[in-house]
């Protein structure tokens, strides 16, 4: 595969724990959803527009926790209330065979009798899939203190929720990811070359390049991804076609206002 | 499908756009200076013969060096009586590199003929090309070169133009194609010094440890000669160089860690260190990269 099919494969959306970034600003969300998991709360709210890395950080939370007899995921919601609750169950009880009848408020009593004994806490991602019948069910649970939650989900989710009266009268604790600063931009796309051996592609970005990066994304991590990818592929593209057009020691604004262009940031 | 002809031509199409608003203000500069010079023409008649002389001199021969040969200057002038917009353009954008490999004033014959058409009521001549110049350095910081010559332009013109042309927007050599735009930032950040990632080197520190730790343990080539460059950028040319020559050893083939160390030694005022590490690996590769450099440094010398 040539270079810059490699490197546009670095630059695939994905969430693997081992590629994590510490960003300036990821590295205090981090530390913050770490110390609220300690704290004796129901629930906790992670919410952020898409692509600011609500996944990427569940996950890497999830893979850093030493006890995993204490905390699990869910990546992909469960919309079957059985299911749901049977995967609690398994997670609050792993030991033990599941009951054949095994509906919510049996569940619940199951919870409640748990009480001060075990407690766990369990990372819902994508959270903004679940029905808000289902929601409301995930509250209660979160009721008993048995079971603490951590809910990932978009922001105008949040919005929607927050204004459903019975979340206002719950104590939350909510952390917002926002789409990374020009600092976190340049982090990223430096980090996420050299991660990969790739030094001299690194060097390339210099700040102006990074500016105009900043400016098409606005610093969204997803949008970032999109258009680096973008960027190697039209590189690729010249390095077989007409090599003399990429040469030189830096990236040319031109290929990322081509890149913008393509991916309609900008138009003609 | 990648549609790159469609994407180079809508590209050419986005950059057409964005510069139409600039030549429209570079058209309405060029109006309003010739329209202030014109009215303050007879006080400026005055200057030249007074005191002011030595500084509208030096105006004359930037003038005069941003052009070739004397035979230019009259198509600047004529350029400047037409408002031509495109060639100006062209004469605004040439001058900062040609004003820095400068440095004696030969052409004492086109500037006395210059002197003699400026006396003789061709003020603008002389004015008018200088304002995008003018315009285009006061972006950039202090160190840079031209600034000796900068300066007395700008006396030159304070005491001539009205101070209302000061704050016009700068000139379109920033608006110029994207490859023109790289390759005069390029030329800044060498000159200053300064990086061309400067946020990487404020907060970089740890980074920059971790890559030094990872060095340690798989001694890339090109690892060090990413940390060499960090170095650089960062405006440690010491350690810049202690890492190219590691980057070197490793692999002297490799000419990015050559560059560095050159460019290290010419910050560090040692040029004639840095020529002579070129040609010797000039002697045994051939680097289109390292040739063009070197020879950039020779003619400076
Ligand atoms: N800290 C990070 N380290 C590495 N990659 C990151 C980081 N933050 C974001 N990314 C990149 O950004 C992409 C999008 O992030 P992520 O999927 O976590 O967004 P999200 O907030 O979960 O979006 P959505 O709301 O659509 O689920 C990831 O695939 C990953 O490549
Ligand atoms: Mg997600």
């Amino acid at each position: 595969m040539s270079k810059y099919r490699q490197l546009q494969n670095i630059f695939i959306d994905r969430i693997e724990v081992n590629q994590y970034i510490g960003l300036d600003t990821s590295i205090l969300f981090y530390n913050k959803l770490q110390e609220s998991i300690q704290k004796p709360l129901k629930m906790i709210l992670l919410y952020g527009k898409p692509g600011t890395g609500k996944s990427v950080l569940i996950n890497k939370i999830y893979h850093d926790t030493k006890d995993k007899r204490n905390v699990f995921l869910i990546s992909t919601p469960i919309q079957q209330e059985e299911e749901f609750i049977k995967k609690l169950y398994t997670f609050l009880l792993p030991e033990s065979t599941l009951p054949e009848d095994l509906t919510y408020n049996k569940f619940i009593d199951i919870c409640n009798a748990l009480k001060e004994k075990k407690h766990i806490t369990v990372l819902l991602d994508e959270a903004q899939l679940y029905s808000s019948s289902m929601m409301e069910k995930i509250r209660l649970i979160s009721d008993t203190r048995t079971i603490k939650f951590v809910v990932s989900l978009h922001k105008t989710e949040k919005e929607d929720l927050i204004a459903k009266e019975h979340f206002q009268s719950r104590i939350w604790e909510t952390i917002e990811l926002k789409n990374g600063t020009i600092h976190d931009t340049n982090m990223y796309v430096q980090k996420k070359l050299i991660q990969q051996n790739y030094f001299e592609i690194a060097n390339m970005f210099r700040k102006n390049n990074i500016r105009l990066i900043h400016k098409f994304t606005k610093g969204n991590y997803r949008e970032i991804n999109k258009l680096m990818f973008t960027l190697f592929e039209i590189y690729d593209y010249y390095e077989t076609n007409k090599p003399s057009k990429i040469a030189g020691s830096n990236i040319k604004n031109k290929y990322l206002e081509m890149s913008a262009l393509k991916l309609g940031y900008i138009n003609a | 499908m990648l549609e790159i002809d469609k994407l180079e031509r809508e590209w050419l199409r986005y950059r057409l756009k964005r510069i139409k608003p600039w030549i429209f203000l570079s058209i309405t500069l060029l109006l309003t200076v010739a329209t202030a010079v014109w009215v303050t023409k007879s006080g400026y008649n005055s200057t030249l013969k007074g005191g002011g002389n030595e500084k509208v001199k030096i105006a004359v021969q930037t003038a005069a060096t941003a052009t070739d040969a004397s035979s230019n200057v009259e198509s600047v002038s004529a350029t400047v009586e037409k408002e031509s917009v495109t060639k100006s353009e062209k004469v605004v954008e040439r001058k900062p590199k040609e004003a820095v490999s400068q440095t004696a004033p030969q052409e004492k014959e086109t500037t006395k003929e210059q002197m003699r058409s400026a006396e003789a009521g061709e003020p603008g001549v002389i004015l008018n090309p200088d304002t995008g110049f003018m315009e285009s350095l006061s972006a950039p910081k202090k160190e840079r070169r031209p600034q000796k010559v900068y300066r007395a332009v700008e006396t030159a013109r304070e005491e001539t133009v009205s101070s209302s042309t000061i704050d016009r927007p700068k000139s379109s050599t920033v608006e110029k194609s994207a490859d023109t735009e790289t390759e005069v930032k390029k030329k800044n950040s060498e000159n200053t010094g300064g990086s061309g990632l400067q946020i990487l080197s404020t907060k970089t520190n740890n980074t920059l440890q971790l890559l030094i730790k990872r060095f340690n343990r798989n001694n890339d080539p090109k690892l060090a000669s990413y940390i060499a460059q960090s170095y650089y950028k960062k405006g440690d040319y010491k350690e810049a160089v202690k890492w190219s020559v590691a980057a070197n050893s490793l692999d002297p083939s490799g000419e990015e860690s050559w560059l560095i160390f050159a460019r290290a030694k010419v910050k560090l005022g040692k040029r004639d260190e840095a020529v002579k590490a070129l040609r010797v690996y000039l002697n045994q590769y051939s680097s289109r990269k390292v040739r063009s450099y070197l020879r950039r440094l020779e003619s400076k010398e």
